[in-house]
Formats: structure tokens, sequence, C-alpha cells
């Protein structure tokens, strides 16, 4: 029988039985939740009410229709005005909910609660402006006379930044994280199992130690992806079409490469992890064993979340998004922000790649050399020497 | 026909083999018998590859053991192993695909191994649902749904009860009568030299015994001479003679091959009244007794 064919059985069970096992289910449904509230939080969180309803009512100022107005265009939110003939009526609207605030003659606001909400400061500051127009008036000066001369630029010291790419950039982060260690430590888990129950001695009677080293790796993969493609799917389609959140249209470009860096990412970790397994015998020397890597995986969290995220672009962003542990996290997130060129994400691919061949190759033959030794701690060079023996299997 | 020939594996300071070679026939049953840490396991083990030999060579028809070849094997290692979260159905049946069955053939095979186990009715429980003889039982079956031309099992018999270790022989007996080859170690020696043809004995790595069982009883160095006087208190010793055991009056002697039966029986005439004598090849588990020497 070809590898290729034991492969794919060992692939395929591992893909089948795990799909059915509580564990994918419970993982599938939590990180479900778990992305669903995190975009849910960013999108709210950014976009915000940014329309206010505000009546008026009594003797005020002339002038204050057209100055409401004006502050709110300034400060970049949307005052929808209405007059009320009776304060009381003003006053009861604010109370139950029709309207966010009220402007009662030229010396009240009426809130529901006084929470320095930003309705409460553009009402402020534009009756201040009414009243002081009004004075003016009265004094015989013509507000426009004094008025603002001429328009004020603003200039910035950062390149500007795209906010809701950084929702995007941030979710991806995390999911990619937690997709990428969560099936590392199935991997860890499996290889653990045939080893402390022996049947690891049963399966390799009949095929190479290789072919069940790639046909977890590549099973347990498989339900990873699909894992994220279902979610990815879930939050793209279903916010979509209800319109739920408005997704910049990075999103697209992010959820596809996103799949390609978790196949990347999975690949550098899971074998690592499956090399980690074969070593221990019991789970506590599994979690020793395991230390190196998780270092690992966290530093490269945590690079991503205090390097890339706030400053994507950057030249250390750059720099660090082409190291091979780092780069399936953090090119998602750049990609996230948008504008990353082509030929840098294309070289993150190669570069990470070549790194997945190089430690597929070290973490094969610890496997290798490891997974048949029984009893107790394997020590990494044991395993070393034993699998250059074994090369036949 | 498989050949092991030469195997020698250190673990450090520790010999497991130390030139060790057995050969097994089509449609021939070996016991592989030896006291605990001899090696047997190691050596079995090395069939599948599974340990990298110092030395040695593995042959099956004349050829080195190879992939292709192995899947025709079919191993029961001494630690029993079946994922446990797997029903037993599913795994014995991917157990036969990964040993190049179709689906088809594999799906049927296991349904009939299983019929004949008695676990037809355990195919959807998990493996770890099952008690210690169904999980033996399972495994054997997970070791012939690909019907092998070769069998080996490390202690098949180890933790049955009777009406199991009545089972595992029948199965055996019956692979054996289909053509397969098969190697089996034990430590139950009257249930080996029942059951077997050939028998191998193996210490310290090294086979200091092997051949056929009436061979090997034939050509042992000793005879058995038993013994019961009328009256017990008769003094007795037969000339070279070793007593190894004195039961309800019967006494058994081990004496070298060459000697005379005629003149051990006349000179024990002559210190008492016989009630009975016999002079026969000693058994498998004395010659296993006096072979490892202790």
């Amino acid at each position: 029988m070809s590898a290729i064919r034991s492969t794919y059985l060992v692939a395929w069970r591992e893909a089948t039985e795990r799909a059915r096992s509580r564990a994918y289910i419970v993982s599938t449904v939590f990180t479900l939740l778990l992305v669903g509230g995190l975009m849910a939080t960013v999108v709210l969180t950014e976009t915000g009410p940014t329309t206010y309803h505000v009546g008026r009512s009594g003797d005020s100022p002339p002038v204050l229709v057209a100055s409401i107005d004006a502050v709110a265009t300034s400060t970049d939110i949307l005052v929808i005005q209405e007059q009320y003939s009776d304060p009381a009526a003003a006053r009861r609207a604010v109370a139950d909910g029709t309207i966010d605030a009220a402007v009662i003659d030229d010396d009240t606001i009426v809130v529901q609660s006084p929470d320095g909400s930003a309705i409460e400061a553009i009402l402020t500051t534009a009756l201040r402006q009414a009243r002081l127009a009004d004075r003016l008036d009265a004094l015989g000066v013509d507000p426009a006379d004094i008025a603002d001369p001429g328009a004020i630029s603003v200039v910035a010291t950062d390149e500007p930044k795209d906010d809701a790419g950084e929702g995007v950039a941030l979710v991806t982060v995390v999911l990619l994280f937690l997709v990428i260690t969560t099936y590392g430590q199935w991997v860890l888990l499996g290889v653990l199992e045939e080893k402390s129950t022996h049947v690891v001695e049963q399966v390799v009677s009949s095929t190479s130690v290789r072919s069940l080293l790639a046909g977890k790796v590549i099973g347990i993969g498989l339900l990873g992806l699909g894992q994220l493609a279902v979610l990815i799917a879930a939050a793209v389609v279903v916010g979509g079409l209800l319109d739920l959140f408005d997704l910049p249209s990075a999103t697209y470009a992010t959820a596809a490469w996103s799949l390609l860096w978790f196949l990347l990412g999975f690949a550098f970790y899971a074998v690592m992890y499956a090399a980690a397994g074969s070593l221990a015998s019991r789970s506590e020397d599994a979690q020793t064993a395991t230390v190196p890597i998780a270092l690992f995986s966290v530093a490269a969290y945590l690079v991503a979340l205090s390097v890339v995220l706030p400053n994507p672009e950057s030249t250390a962003s750059r720099i660090v998004s082409l190291i091979p542990p780092i780069a399936p996290i953090a090119f998602p997130a750049r990609i996230g922000f948008g504008g990353v060129p082509l030929w840098e994400i294309l070289l993150g691919v190669v570069i990470t790649a070549a790194a997945i061949a190089v430690v597929v190759r070290l973490a094969a033959r610890i496997y290798a050399g490891a997974i048949l030794t029984a009893g107790g701690k394997v020590k990494l060079r044991q395993a070393w020497r034993a699998s250059a023996e074994l090369a036949g299997r | 026909m498989l050949e092991l020939a030469g195997l020698t594996k250190r673990y450090g300071a520790v010999v497991a083999l130390d030139g060790a070679g057995v050969v097994a026939r089509p449609g021939r049953i070996v016991g592989f018998l030896g006291p605990n840490g001899a090696g047997k396991t190691t050596a079995m083990r090395s069939i599948f590859g599974l340990v990298a030999l110092d030395a040695g060579t593995v042959t099956w028809n004349r050829k080195p053991v190879d992939a292709a070849a192995r899947l025709r094997f079919g191993y029961m290692p001494e630690q029993r192993g079946l994922y446990p979260k797997m029903r037993v159905g599913a795994q014995v049946s991917w157990l036969g695909r990964l040993r190049g069955l179709s689906r088809a053939d594999a799906t049927r095979s296991t349904a009939a191994w299983l019929q004949r186990l008695g676990l037809s009715d355990r195919a959807g429980d998990r493996v770890e649902a099952l008690s210690h003889g169904n999980q033996q039982r399972a495994q054997l079956a997970a070791s012939l749904v690909h019907e092998p031309d070769l069998l080996v099992l490390d202690e098949p018999f180890s933790g049955l009860d009777p009406m199991g270790v009545d089972a595992m022989s029948e199965v055996i007996r019956s692979r054996s009568a289909a053509g397969a080859t098969v190697i089996f170690s034990s430590h139950q020696l009257d249930l080996v030299e029942d059951l077997c043809q050939d028998v191998a004995i193996i210490d310290r790595g090294r086979v200091v015994v092997a051949g056929t069982i009436d061979d090997v009883r034939s050509t042992s160095p000793s005879r058995r001479l038993e013994i019961r006087f009328v009256d017990p208190r008769v003094q007795w010793e037969p000339r070279d003679g070793r007593l190894i055991r004195e039961r309800e009056g019967v006494r058994t002697y081990m004496v070298p091959r060459d000697a005379d039966p005629g003149a051990y029986l006349l000179a024990a005439t002559d210190a008492g009244r016989i009630a009975s004598f016999t002079f026969q090849a000693p058994r498998l588990s004395e010659i296993f007794r006096e072979a490892v020497g202790r």
C-alpha cells in the first residue's frame, strides 16, 4: 500500500472520529460565540450612536437652530431637531426616551441622566454661542462681522489609520492564535494517547511512522480549517446579509488569507507539538515538553498584539511579520488593515514555508525516534539517534 | 517461511538479544518460550521493524521484510492497545483497511471475525467500555481482520479465562490449518505442548533449544524416570539421577539420556517392590527448566 493511502486513512480516521467528538462541537460553538462577541464589541464601540434627536421649546434664541447644526457638524455627529410647543411635552419626550435631549428657553438643557454624553457638550456649546450672538445683536454688532475669518487646518504627525480595519485585525489575531494553539494541543494529546495506550505499535506494524505523523497533522489540520471557515463564513455572511456590522472591505481579503495563514501556522506548530507528545508517555511529562512551544506561540501572539496592531506598517511590524513563528498571526492582522503589498505577503509565505520544511524534518525525526520507545520520558538526543537507526520506517 | 537470524540488540548495558535465531514455517505453529526478560518481545517487535536491531536479519520467504510484506502480517503486541474512544467495529475495520483491504472487504471481514469471537453485539461500543477479556478478543480480531499469512502473538493467553483460552487456541489452530505461519509466546508450557508443532526456547537473548516438540523431547540430554514403590519408605536413588519432584509416593528423576532403563529397573527391584515405573523423554516444562538452568 502506498504511503499516500495510509496517510489518507490516518487523516480520515482523525477527522471523522474527532469531528463527532463532544470536544470538537463544544470548541466550535465556543469559538463561534467568542468571535461573535468580539466582532459585536468592536463594531459597536467603533460606530456607536451617531445620531441624536433634540427637542426645542420655549423662548430660545433665534440662532440656536443654526448653532446646534454647526457644532454637531464640526464633531461629525448628526443632530435632528424638533420644535415642541410646550416645555412640559419636551420634558416628557426626554423622560420616555423619544428624544435624547431638549433645550428649554435659553438656559436649560434636559437630559435623561447627566452622564456627560456628547449631546450634552454639543448643546452646551451651541447654547453659549447662540446667547453670545444674541448679546452681540443687542449691542448692535453683526455677529457675522466677528465670525471666524477662515478655516483651521489640522496636521497629523502619524499616517491616517483605518479604525474599522483595526477591529478586523484584532479579531483575526485572537482567532488565529486560538485556533492554531487549540489544534496544536489536539495533535499533542493525540500522539500522547497513541503512545500511552500502545496502539501505536498496532498501527505502525502495518504503516510507516511518517504516514502516521503526516496523517494525524493533516486530519486535525482539516478539522481546524473547517472550523475556521465556518466561523469566517458565519461572521461575513450573516453580518453582511443582516447588515448587522458595517464590515470594511478588507475583511474579505483578510478572511481568505487567514485560511492560508492558518494552514501555515498550524503546520509549523503542530509538528512541534507532535514531537513533544512523542517524547512523553504521561500527560504530566507532555506539559513540560510543550513549554518551549507554548512560549514560542504566546510570544508570537504578544508581538502581534503589541507591535503589529498599533502600527501595522511600521518598519518594526514589517520586519517581525517576516519571522516564521510570528508571520502566521502578524500577516493576517496587517492584511486586515489593508494596504500590504502583495510581494510582501508572498515573501512571508515563502519564508514561512521554507521554515516549515525545516521544522517538519527535525520534528519528524524526533517523533520517529521517540514514538516507539516505551516507558518514561525520552531524551531528545536519544530520540534523535534512535530515529537514524529506524531509517526504514 | 519466517526466518530470524543472528538478532542482536543492546539497550545500553542491557543485552536484549544476543544472536537469537528462529524459523517458522507455513501451516505450523511455533511456541516461543523463555523467562521474563529473555528477549521474546524484542524478537517479535523486530519482525515488524519496531526495534532497531544492532545486527541480524529478518526474512519472509527468503526476502528481507519490507512494508509490502508486513501488510500480510498480523500482530498482537504484548502491550495491548486500541484507540479507547473508537468503536470496536469501526476500529477493526479501519485497521483492516490500513493493511490494504478495501472498505467493503474490511467491513465484511470485521463482521465475520466479531461474530466468530462473540463480539457482534459490542461492535458499536467504544473499546474503553469493554471488559478486559473482550478487549483481548477485539485485539485478536484486529490482528486477524486481514487474514494474515503470518500471525505473531505476544502472550495471547495472558489474562484469559479457560473459555477464552479455548477460543484463542481454536482460532490459532484454524489459522494454521488454513496455511498461515503462526508464532506466539507463552509461559503456559502445557498449552504450548498441546498446541504447537515447533518450539523455540530463548534465554538471555539466545535461542538455547529449537525444533519440533518431538525432536526437542527426544534429543534432550535427559530422560525422565518416574517410580513408585508399594512401600513409600523404600530408600533408593537412581545412579546419576536428580530428584525433581516427589508427590503422593511418586518420585520423578532426571537421568542421562544414554542410561539403561533395564539396569535402573533391576536395581530398583532389589531395593523394594515396585508399584509403577516409567522411563521416557522429558516434558516440555522440564526441558524448559533444564534449558534456562534455574
